[in-house]
C-alpha cells in the first residue's frame, strides 16, 4: 500500500539523519583522541627531573632519555629532556642553570669537567637539586652520583680492539679526541699503555698512536678535521679510533666518499644505525657501545634513592659492549624492542 | 442484476488507520510542518557543531594572548627593576611592587603541576623560574636600598640572566602552543570542511525525501480523486456496473467517495425496483388486452352469426306456441330449446357463468343436434353433485361438445356417443368430454393444443367459437397453461377432451 510507502520513506529520512549525526560525532570524537590526544594528555607525575644531554639528537642520548622516561614512568616521576629549546640553543651550562631556577626536583647531565659547570652543579646541590651525572664524570663536584664508565675501563676496551685491529701493515693510530669532553686524556692514556704493553718494541717503534683533538669553535668543525685528516695521504691513519658517535658516522662518511674502505680501520662508537649498517657490511670492523638503557635507568634510580633516602651510591657501572659482524644482528633487535 | 455491496477496506496498520482518519488538510499541514520541523532540526544540530568548532578555534588563539600578556607583565617588572637601580625613584619601585603583584596574579593561572604534557611541564618551569625571578629581583632591589653595591649589581646579572631565560621559554611555549594550535586549527577546519559537505548532503537528501514523501502522500489524495472522476464518468456513460473501493480513509476524498458508492447503489436500486414494477405492469395489460380481445371475438362471432338474435328469439318463441297451438309438442320443446341455447350465448356475454349453467348450454345444443339429425348422438352426463355453483368462464364447454360432434361422430359409421364428465380430482375439477368418434392422431392433437389447427372456411356449420379460442381464454383467466388436455389412441379410436380447472383459485 500507498500508506506504508509513506512509512518506508519516513524511516529512510529518520535514518539519514542519524547516520550522518552519528557518523559527524563519531569523527570528532576520533580526531580528538587520535590526533588531539597526545597534546592532551594530562599524566600527573609527584616528581621532575631534567635531563641535560650534550648532544640531543643522537641515538646515543635518545635512548638514554627514552630508558629514564619509562623508569621514572614507573617511579611516579617525570624526566624533561631539555636541549631542544629551538629558540635559545644554549649550551649544557644555561641548561643547567635553568633547571635550577626552574626548581626541578633533580637533573641527569653529562659534566664536561669545565670548572662553571662545576659551579653549576654546586649551586644546584645548594638550592636542593641532586645532580647525577652520566657518562662523563666531575668526582670534584657536588654531583650525588655518576653512572657510566670509567676511564680505565673505557682505555682498555678501545686499546683491546685496537689490538685486533693491527696487523703488518699498521703504521698508524689516530683516536679523535673531543676537546670538550672530559676524562678523555685518561681513557687515551690508558689505550696506549694497553696497545704498546702488548706490542713488540719493533712494533712499538713503528707504529706511532696519536691524538687528535677536535678544537671545536663552531659546530661542524669536527667534520671539516676528520674529513682533512683521512682525505691528506700524510696524516691519514691505518687505525682511526672514534669515541663519540657524531665522530664515528662522520669518519665513516669520509672513509666512503674517498674510496679507502679497507685502508682504514675505524673503530666506531655506539650503535647508530649507519655504524650497524657498516658492520653489518663489514666496512666497519667494529664499535665500542655503552648500555644507554643502563644509563637511563640508573641516572633515574640515583635520583629516586636520594630523593628517598637521602642519599645514593657515587657510582653506578654500566655495561660495555663490542659490536662486531657476528653480533650486530643481536643488537639491531634491541633497538627494534 | 447482480447487487454488489460497498465493501469497506479493513485492516492496515493502526498506523495507517490512524493516517486514514485525518483530513487532508491536516496531512498537508503535518506534511510541511513535518519537513521544515526536520530542516529546522538538522539545522540546529548542524549549527551547535559549527558554533562548537568555532568556539575551539577561539580558544586555539585565546591561549597566545595570555602567554603575550605574561610576557608583557616580566618586561615591565624588568624595566622597572633597571629603573630602579638607575633611579632608585620611589615611583619605580611602586610600579615594580605593582607589577610583581600582577604578575604573581598572572602566575597562578600557569600549571603547577608536574605532567607529561609538554606544553603543561614547560609552564610550570616558567611559574617556578619565575618565582626564582622575583626572588633575584627582590633581592636586587633589597640590596640596592641597602647600598650594597657589589650585591646588587651581581644579583642584577643573575636577575637579567634569569629574566632572558624565561623570555626563551615563554617564547618556546609561544612557539609550542603555537604548532598545536597550528595543527588544532588545521583539524577545525578539515571539521568543518567536512561539515559542510556532511550538511549540504543531509540538507540534499531531507529535500529530496521530503519531496518523495510528498509525492506519495499527494497520490494517496489524488489517485481516490482520479478513480472516483473515472467511475464518475462510467456513471455518466450509464453504466451502473461499477466496481468502487471505498479508499478507507476518512479524508474529504474518502467522504466522497462514500457518499458517491451510496449514491450510486441507490440508484440502482431504485432502477431495478422501477423496471420490476413497469414490467408486471405491462404483463397485466398484456393479459387484460389478450382477454378482452378474444372477449371480443367471441362475441363478434356470435353476432355474426347470429343476426338480431332477439328478433330471432321472438319468432322462435312464436314458433314453440304456435306449436303448442298446433299440439306439436315435439316442434314446441325444440324450438324452446334452441330458443334458450342461443339466449344463453348472446345472454352470456359477460365473462364468467356457473358450471350448471354451461351443462345447460350443452344439454340444450345436444337436444337441438339431434333433432336436426335424427337422434342419432348418444349424449350422456356424469355429474358429480354438489358443482353446479362453480364458476368458469363462458362457452367453454359447448365448443367441446361441438368439436365432440363435428370431428369425431359425424360421418362414423357406428352409433357415435358423447359423454359429459364431471367431478373433482383433488384439486382440481375435471370436465371430461369423451366420444367414441374418428379419433385423433397425435399429430393432430399437437397441432390442435399449439393453435396452428386451421380452421377450414365455410365451415357454417359452428357456434363459432374454435378450440384455440377456448384455450386462450383458460389460460388467460386462470394464469396457467395445459389446463386443456386431448387424449386419443389413434384413428377411429375416439377422443377425450379433458379440462382440468384449479378449484382453489375457483373459489378464491
Amino acid at each position: 500500500m500507498k500508506k506504508y510507502t509513506v512509512y518506508y520513506a519516513l524511516a529512510a529520512l529518520a535514518l539519514v539523519v542519524l547516520l550522518t549525526l552519528f557518523g559527524w560525532r563519531c569523527y570528532i570524537r576520533t580526531i580528538k583522541k587520535d590526533e588531539m590526544g597526545e597534546l592532551n594528555s594530562r599524566r600527573e607525575y609527584a616528581r621532575h627531573y631534567v635531563m641535560i644531554p650534550d648532544e640531543v639528537d643522537s641515538a646515543l642520548w635518545q635512548d638514554i632519555y627514552q630508558s629514564a622516561r619509562e623508569t621514572a614512568d614507573g617511579m611516579d616521576a617525570y624526566v624533561e629532556l631539555f636541549g631542544d629549546w629551538a629558540v635559545g640553543d644554549y649550551s649544557q651550562l644555561e641548561y643547567l642553570e635553568i633547571a635550577v631556577a626552574a626548581k626541578v626536583d633533580g637533573i641527569i647531565i653529562r659534566a664536561d669537567g669545565t670548572e662553571k659547570m662545576r659551579e653549576a652543579i654546586d649551586e644546584a646541590a645548594e638550592a636542593g637539586i641532586p645532580v647525577v651525572t652520566v657518562l662523563d664524570d666531575d668526582t670534584a663536584s657536588a654531583r650525588k652520583s655518576f653512572v657510566g664508565i670509567n676511564s680505565y675501563q673505557m682505555g682498555t676496551t678501545y686499546g683491546n680492539q685496537i689490538l685486533a685491529c693491527v696487523d703488518e701493515s699498521t703504521r698508524k693510530i689516530t683516536v679523535l679526541m673531543d676537546q670538550a669532553e672530559s676524562g678523555k686524556e685518561l681513557i687515551f692514556k690508558e689505550l696506549k699503555t694497553t696497545v704498546q704493553s702488548a706490542l713488540s718494541e719493533e712494533k712499538q717503534e713503528q707504529i706511532s698512536i696519536q691524538p687528535l683533538s677536535i678544537v671545536s669553535s663552531s659546530t661542524f668543525d669536527a667534520e671539516e678535521t676528520i674529513r682533512d685528516l683521512i682525505k691528506d695521504e700524510e696524516t691519514r691513519p691505518d687505525i682511526l679510533v672514534c669515541m663519540n658517535e657524531t665522530d664515528s658516522v662522520c669518519a665513516y662518511h669520509s672513509m666512503v666518499d674517498y674510496n679507502l674502505v679497507g685502508n682504514i680501520a675505524i673503530i666506531g662508537y655506539y650503535q647508530s644505525d649507519t655504524i650497524l649498517n657498516a658492520i653489518e657490511k663489514g666496512t666497519l670492523p667494529m664499535a665500542v657501545t655503552l648500555n644507554a638503557q643502563q644509563i637511563g635507568q640508573r641516572g633515574v634510580e640515583a635520583l629516586e634513592e636520594y630523593h628517598n633516602m637521602g642519599y645514593t651510591n657515587s657510582y653506578f657501572s654500566v655495561d660495555l659492549d663490542i659490536i662486531k659482524r657476528e653480533n650486530v644482528a643481536q643488537f639491531r633487535r634491541e633497538e627494534a624492542g | 442484476m447482480k447487487k454488489k455491496e460497498p465493501c469497506a477496506q479493513s485492516g492496515g496498520r493502526p498506523g495507517a488507520q490512524l493516517l486514514g482518519r485525518l483530513s487532508i488538510r491536516t496531512k498537508l499541514i503535518m506534511m510541511f510542518a513535518l519537513t521544515a520541523t526536520l530542516m529546522f532540526l538538522i539545522n540546529i544540530v548542524l549549527y551547535t557543531e559549527i558554533n562548537r568548532s568555532m568556539q575551539q578555534l577561539d580558544e586555539v588563539y585565546a591561549s597566545n594572548v595570555s602567554l603575550n600578556e605574561l610576557t608583557d607583565g616580566l618586561e615591565k617588572i624588568q624595566e622597572e627593576v633597571e629603573e630602579y637601580l638607575n633611579t632608585k625613584s620611589s615611583d619605580s619601585l611602586e610600579n615594580y611592587y605593582r607589577y610583581v603583584q600582577q604578575y604573581e596574579e598572572m602566575l597562578i593561572q600557569l600549571n603547577g603541576t608536574v605532567t607529561d604534557n609538554e606544553r603543561k611541564i614547560l609552564e610550570k618551569n616558567i611559574r617556578n623560574m619565575s618565582r626564582t625571578y622575583l626572588g633575584l629581583a627582590g633581592e636586587t632591589i633589597q640590596a640596592k636600598r641597602g647600598r650594597n653595591v657589589e650585591r646588587y649589581k651581581s644579583a642584577y646579572d643573575e636577575t637579567f640572566q634569569n629574566y632572558q631565560y624565561i623570555r626563551t621559554a615563554i617564547d618556546r611555549l609561544n612557539n609550542l602552543q603555537f604548532q598545536d594550535n597550528s595543527y588544532n586549527y588545521r583539524i577545525m577546519m578539515q571539521a568543518l570542511q567536512y561539515m559542510e559537505i556532511v550538511s549540504s548532503a543531509v540538507v540534499v537528501a531531507v529535500a529530496v525525501i521530503n519531496l518523495l514523501i510528498l509525492m506519495l502522500l499527494l497520490r494517496t489524495i489524488t489517485q481516490p480523486l482520479r478513480l472516483l472522476a473515472k467511475t464518475a464518468n462510467k456513471v455518466a456513460d450509464g453504466d451502473f456496473d461499477i466496481d468502487l473501493q471505498e479508499t478507507g480513509n476518512q479524508d474529504e476524498v474518502g467522504v466522497v467517495t462514500h457518499a458517491f458508492i451510496k449514491m450510486v447503489y441507490s440508484i440502482r436500486e431504485y432502477i431495478d425496483k422501477t423496471r420490476e414494477s413497469m414490467e408486471k405492469e405491462q404483463k397485466m395489460k398484456e393479459r387484460e388486452l389478450l382477454m378482452e380481445t378474444h372477449l371480443k371475438d367471441a362475441q363478434l362471432k356470435y353476432l355474426q352469426a347470429q343476426i338480431n338474435p332477439h328478433f330471432l328469439f321472438n319468432s322462435l318463441n312464436a314458433g314453440a306456441q304456435l306449436a303448442m297451438m298446433e299440439d306439436a309438442e315435439k316442434t314446441s320443446i325444440f324450438i324452446e330449446k334452441m330458443a334458450d341455447f342461443f339466449r344463453y350465448n348472446v345472454r352470456k356475454s359477460e365473462e364468467t357463468s356457473t358450471l350448471g349453467e354451461e351443462i345447460e348450454a350443452v344439454d340444450n345444443y345436444v337436444y337441438i343436434l339431434n333433432v336436426r339429425f335424427a337422434g342419432d348422438i348418444h349424449y350422456e352426463k356424469d355429474i358429480a353433485p354438489g358443482l353446479e355453483e362453480i364458476r368458469l368462464p363462458s362457452m367453454i364447454l359447448q365448443p367441446l361438445v361441438e368439436n365432440a360432434v363435428n370431428h369425431g361422430i359425424r360421418n362414423v359409421e357406428w352409433e357415435g356417443h358423447i359423454r359429459l364428465k364431471v367431478e373433482c380430482e383433488s384439486s382440481f375439477l375435471v370436465i371430461r368430454v369423451i366420444d367414441n368418434g374418428q379419433g385423433m392422431t397425435q399429430e393432430r392433437i399437437k397441432e390442435v393444443l399449439d393453435g396452428q389447427m386451421c380452421r377450414p372456411d365455410g365451415q357454417r356449420d359452428s357456434t363459432g367459437i374454435g378450440m384455440d379460442n377456448v384455450i386462450s381464454r383458460l389460460e388467460l383467466f386462470f394464469g396457467q397453461k395445459n389446463l386443456l388436455q386431448i387424449e386419443s389412441g389413434g384413428v377411429g379410436k375416439g377422443t377425450e377432451v379433458r379440462l382440468m380447472i384449479p378449484v382453489e383459485i375457483m373459489s378464491a
